[in-house]
């Protein structure tokens, strides 16, 4: 009894991982898409993945709990794209496509960490991936990446930043 | 003290070292706590539970939101009444999957992650199969349609309707797993927790435990620094106290301090000796190499603390004298230190006192020695012409001369008895104080001793006119064992002294029972002067007698040796004695004397006169020796008469020289002889020859010779014979040695043979009348037969004459008889004497012996007479 449901979980996990890559290829978003609408409460900025892809990368591998495996994320450092709205320096809201909403700090926005990324492992990846932009810190450098207050930072499906309040 | 200490230390030693283990163990069993707890830590994992039940509750959040999306999309085809659903309806929804499809592939590599921690329930695997092959189907179903219609909507609905329970179930089941998976890690946090706060006090405790045991180690380490230091302070005390010289060593021998009396009695500065082998400062080299100085370091070594070892030694100073010391070492324990303590006293001094003393001694016994031997010699040279001066005194008194010679002859006899006694008693005291264990035991009654000292003494009482009277208060037969010879210096001492004192007095004699059965009390109480009493505190102190400060009545009567003899010879008896005195009301002098119940006495066989006189002279041979030629003869004619073959010797060296060659069977042997004395001629003839076994008697004026047994039996002498010696005492001893008889009983003194006598002793005769001629013995004669004839008046008119007279008269016929040669008369005389007073019923048994003696000696003389004047004739 017990071999035989492993056999048909195993069986079910490789039909599920087939069409795992299936849809989530077919969930690849056209390229002009809007991706990050930026909010300084002046002005609202939109870029697409050209825009976010012109500025400088940054590039780390790390582990995640949400992914298998050391996954290299690449993408702008979050302060680049705030400059690009004149948001450096002060804490923002993000935005997530499910409602999802949660502060940053200034402070926790450094140079380089945390980034939106673009890619895993150099790929695109889209909504049904936690994409296509995901802030991410580097957990596996540092200790201090390693808790929930920065899990709870670590948006994924970005859509919007935005000025917080108060 | 310090043992225990040791012992207390190698514990606290112990319990250090099982400290300082256990503080080990706990840190060894706080890292293993500290590790789990780490692992329990893991960030991933503790962070993903956190993350997790987010997750999973925002599945469902978003499974609804699907859900919805669906129903608006339904909702917005029924407003647009078109056939396919809204464009802006129908992106919303894919967004919608999207969402929740990310959603699901989050889930899953949680998934991972927990069963990375441990199996997650089967059920949970399930739930996530299925909510994972739905999406997939609904992701067929959303991505394959070109124009969603209603039937497509009611599709997705259907299969979202499938997999609700399980996104629930999905959710509740990742809920009780993150649950279940956080209290285990609190009870394990807890419990590793508790187990830390344990160690943790744990290994405060034990740490305090070792920095007490260490704080206590050093108090005690400082505590013994203390105390070593007090000894040594105490010991430096000490050693300055002490003067005599002192030194501290260790247990090597090393010198550690020493003291001033090492400087004084050395020569040695404390600086000097210091760390020097004390036996190479304290010997000389000979006595150091010498075997005993070693074994001395092992006595030294074998003592245990405490105890000490005096050793004698001689031992050399700075200068190198050397001088014998004492030395006196000690054993001091200090904990593991071994000291010892050695006490130098040096016995120069001691030495010094020590060989004084000796001289001291050996000179006084040298010089008592001469005074012993003087006094003897002295006593035996006077002796003799004393008892030739009183016999002849004695005859001349027989004769009938003028009242004035009479007188002025007794004066003469007096004086003569008198040194006599001086002598005797000199001799007697000599004797008495060098060895008094000599004077002999024997039966005797003393009411009869006193008796005859008082006879003895009352001519001298009566010249004072004072009178004697005697009150015996015991039983006047009673024979008891005692000294009689002290008894009678005692008494006689006593009453002399009395008689001196007194004139015109009377004197009594009282002899009482003291206290028990074996003690006698004896009075002496006079009438006479007195004596002052600083002059008795003198007498009781051993001081100088009374005569001496009585020089105007001092004459040569008494004893000059005052009471010394007296006291002597009642504290050898064992007695007591006593003086009390008035001056002018006279003097009472008493003491006591113990006796023992009377020995047994040995039959005596009485042999009567023809037994004797026929027995057959046995054939032995009798040698004689004396350096008096005299005295040779006479023994010589005496054995003749015996009819005993003898020889003559007129020194010690012939009669070795006689005695080597001849066996004789007896020899006499004159003791006071120039040359080979008696004693040395007695040795030589034990030594070797044909007398070898003979039976040596020895015959002496001397009167210390039969008091002086030792030395006679050491020289070999059986018997001893007093000088003179009658016929009838030769002949009696003779007897005993050369026959089977039994002993007799005191056969020492010649004067107790019971024996009876032969009538006359012929010899004795011819030596009288070879000193004056036949003419000259017959008066001597008539004069003998004058006292018998009076005696016999007397005791015929018994009951007038008073016995004490009686005695006196017997006493003195006695002695006359003797003297002539009357040997049967004297016998029988003195018998009645002898028993005149004391036992009257055995009075005519002896007065018939006497009568008859009295005949035969009338008939014999006669006889004899007749002989020598037909003889004178006949020449």
């Amino acid at each position: 009894m017990r071999r035989a449901w492993i056999a048909w979980a195993a069986a079910s996990w490789a039909v599920i991982s087939m069409a795992l890559m299936a849809h989530m290829a077919a969930s690849e978003e056209s390229s002009d898409e809007i991706l990050l609408r930026l909010d300084n409460d002046a002005e609202l900025f939109e870029l697409d993945r050209a825009a976010l892809e012109a500025l400088p990368q940054t590039r780390f591998e790390t582990e995640t709990i949400w992914t298998e495996g050391k996954v290299a994320f690449s993408g702008p450092t979050l302060m680049s794209v705030l400059e690009l709205a004149g948001l450096s320096g002060q804490p923002v809201e993000a935005t997530a496509v499910n409602a999802y909403k949660t502060t940053i700090p200034a402070e926790f926005i450094e140079k380089d960490v945390p980034i939106i990324a673009t890619r895993m492992n150099g790929e695109a990846f889209g909504r049904r991936r936690n994409g296509p932009l995901w802030i991410v810190f580097p957990y596996d450098s540092e200790r201090r990446f390693q808790r929930e207050l920065i899990f709870s930072m670590s948006v994924w499906q970005l859509v919007r930043l935005q000025l917080a309040d108060g | 003290m310090f043992e225990t200490l040791k012992g207390l230390r190698s514990k606290a030693k112990h319990w250090l070292t099982l400290s300082v283990f256990l503080v080990f163990l706990l840190v060894l069993v706080f890292g293993f706590s500290q590790v789990q707890l780490l692992r329990v830590h893991l960030f991933k994992d503790s962070v993903v539970s956190d993350n997790q039940a987010w997750v999973i509750s925002q599945l469902e959040v978003d499974y609804q939101k699907l859900k919805q999306a669906v129903s608006e999309a339904e909702r917005d085809l029924l407003i647009s009444n078109t056939a396919e659903v809204p464009q802006a309806a129908w992106g919303h929804l894919q967004l919608a999957f999207d969402i929740y499809y990310s959603r699901v592939s989050t889930v899953e590599i949680q998934g991972v992650l927990l069963s990375h921690q441990g199996d997650l329930p089967e059920r949970y695997k399930r739930n996530e199969a299925l909510v994972e092959i739905n999406r997939e189907l609904l992701a067929n179903i959303i991505d394959q349609v070109e124009t969603p219609d209603r039937e497509v909507l009611e599709k997705i609905k259907a299969q979202l309707a499938l997999v609700e329970a399980p996104v629930r179930n999905l959710a509740v089941d990742t809920i009780a797993v993150l649950s279940e998976r956080a209290d285990f890690e609190r009870s394990a946090m807890r419990k590793y927790s508790s187990l830390r706060a344990v160690v943790f006090f744990l290994t405060v405790a034990l740490l305090s435990v070792v920095a007490i045991t260490i704080y206590l180690m050093l108090k005690d380490v400082r505590r013994q620094y203390w105390e070593l230091d007090h000894s040594i302070k105490t010991r430096e005390r000490i050693l300055r106290q002490i003067s005599r010289a002192s030194i501290f060593t260790d247990s090597k021998g090393n010198i550690i301090s020493s003291n001033k009396g090492v400087k004084k009695l050395f020569g040695w500065n404390e600086h000097e000796v210091l760390g020097v082998k004390i036996w190479e400062i304290l010997l000389p080299e000979k006595r150091r190499r010498c075997s005993l100085a070693s074994t001395r370091e092992n006595w030294a070594e074998s003592l245990n603390a405490g105890e000490s070892v005096t050793i004698r030694e001689i031992a050399i100073d700075r200068n190198g004298w050397r001088f014998p010391v004492e030395i006196v070492i000690m054993y001091l324990q200090v904990e593991d230190e071994k000291t010892y303590l050695f006490n130098i006293r040096s016995l120069v001094v001691e030495q010094r006192a020590m060989r004084a003393l000796r001289r001291d001694r050996i000179s006084a016994e040298k010089l008592a020695f001469r005074n012993y031997r003087l006094l003897s010699v002295m006593s035996h040279e006077m002796r003799t012409p004393l008892h030739a001066v009183i016999a002849a005194l004695d005859l001349t008194m027989r004769h009938k001369l003028r009242p004035e010679a009479n007188r002025l002859i007794k004066v003469a006899h007096d004086a003569a008895q008198t040194t006599l006694t001086y002598a005797d008693d000199a001799l007697d005291l000599v004797q008495i104080e060098s060895r008094p264990e000599i004077v002999r035991s024997s039966n005797f009654s003393p009411s009869e001793v006193i008796s005859e000292v008082i006879e003895m003494l009352r001519p001298a009482a009566l010249q004072n006119n004072n009178t004697i009277v005697s009150e015996f208060e015991v039983d006047q037969h009673e024979i008891v064992n005692g000294k009689p010879d002290l008894l009678r210096h005692a008494i006689s001492n006593l009453l002399s002294n009395a008689i001196k004192f007194t004139n015109h007095g009377k004197i009594t004699v009282r002899l009482t029972r003291a206290f028990s059965t074996n003690r006698f009390k004896l009075e002496v109480v006079d009438t006479g002067i007195g004596i002052l009493k600083e002059d008795q505190k003198r007498i009781i102190s051993d001081a100088d007698d009374l005569s001496r400060s009585r020089q105007s009545k001092t004459t040569w009567k008494g004893s000059g040796l005052g009471l010394g003899l007296f006291k002597r010879a009642v504290s050898v008896m064992g007695g007591r004695w006593g003086l009390e005195s008035e001056l002018g009301n006279g003097s009472q002098f008493w003491f006591t004397f113990p006796v023992n119940p009377a020995e047994k006495k040995p039959v005596q066989r009485k042999m009567d006169l023809p037994t004797l006189l026929n027995s057959p002279s046995q054939p032995i041979r009798v040698l004689a020796v004396d350096d008096n030629s005299i005295n040779l003869n006479l023994l010589g004619k005496m054995l003749t008469v015996l009819d005993i073959p003898h020889d003559l010797a007129s020194s010690g060296a012939e009669a070795v020289q006689a005695a080597h060659e001849t066996p004789f069977d007896i020899v006499l042997l004159d003791m006071g002889m120039p040359g080979m004395d008696g004693y040395q001629t007695a040795t030589e003839i034990r030594k070797i020859g044909h007398s070898c076994g003979a039976t040596l008697m020895a015959f002496t004026a001397d009167a210390t010779v039969s008091k002086d047994m030792v030395k006679a039996q050491q020289a070999g002498i059986d018997d001893i014979l007093m000088k003179p010696v009658t016929m009838l005492g030769l002949k009696a001893k003779i007897d005993q040695h050369s026959s089977a008889m039994p002993a007799m009983v005191n056969a020492m003194e010649g004067e107790d043979i019971t024996v009876p006598a032969s009538i006359i002793d012929e010899e004795v005769v011819a030596h009288l009348v070879s000193l004056g001629g036949i003419n000259a013995l017959l008066p001597l004669i008539d004069s003998l037969f004058t006292q018998t004839a009076d005696l016999d008046a007397m005791l015929r008119s018994a009951s007038e004459s008073d016995p004490k007279e009686l005695k006196a008269q017997f006493h003195g016929l006695v002695g006359a008889a003797g003297m002539m040669g009357a040997t049967l008369l004297a016998q029988a005389a003195k018998n009645c004497e002898s028993t005149v007073e004391t036992d009257h019923s055995v009075m005519p048994e002896h007065v018939a012996a006497f009568t008859n003696a009295v005949r035969a000696t009338k008939s014999s003389f006669a006889k004899i007479v007749a002989k020598y004047q037909a003889e004178c004739r006949g020449s």
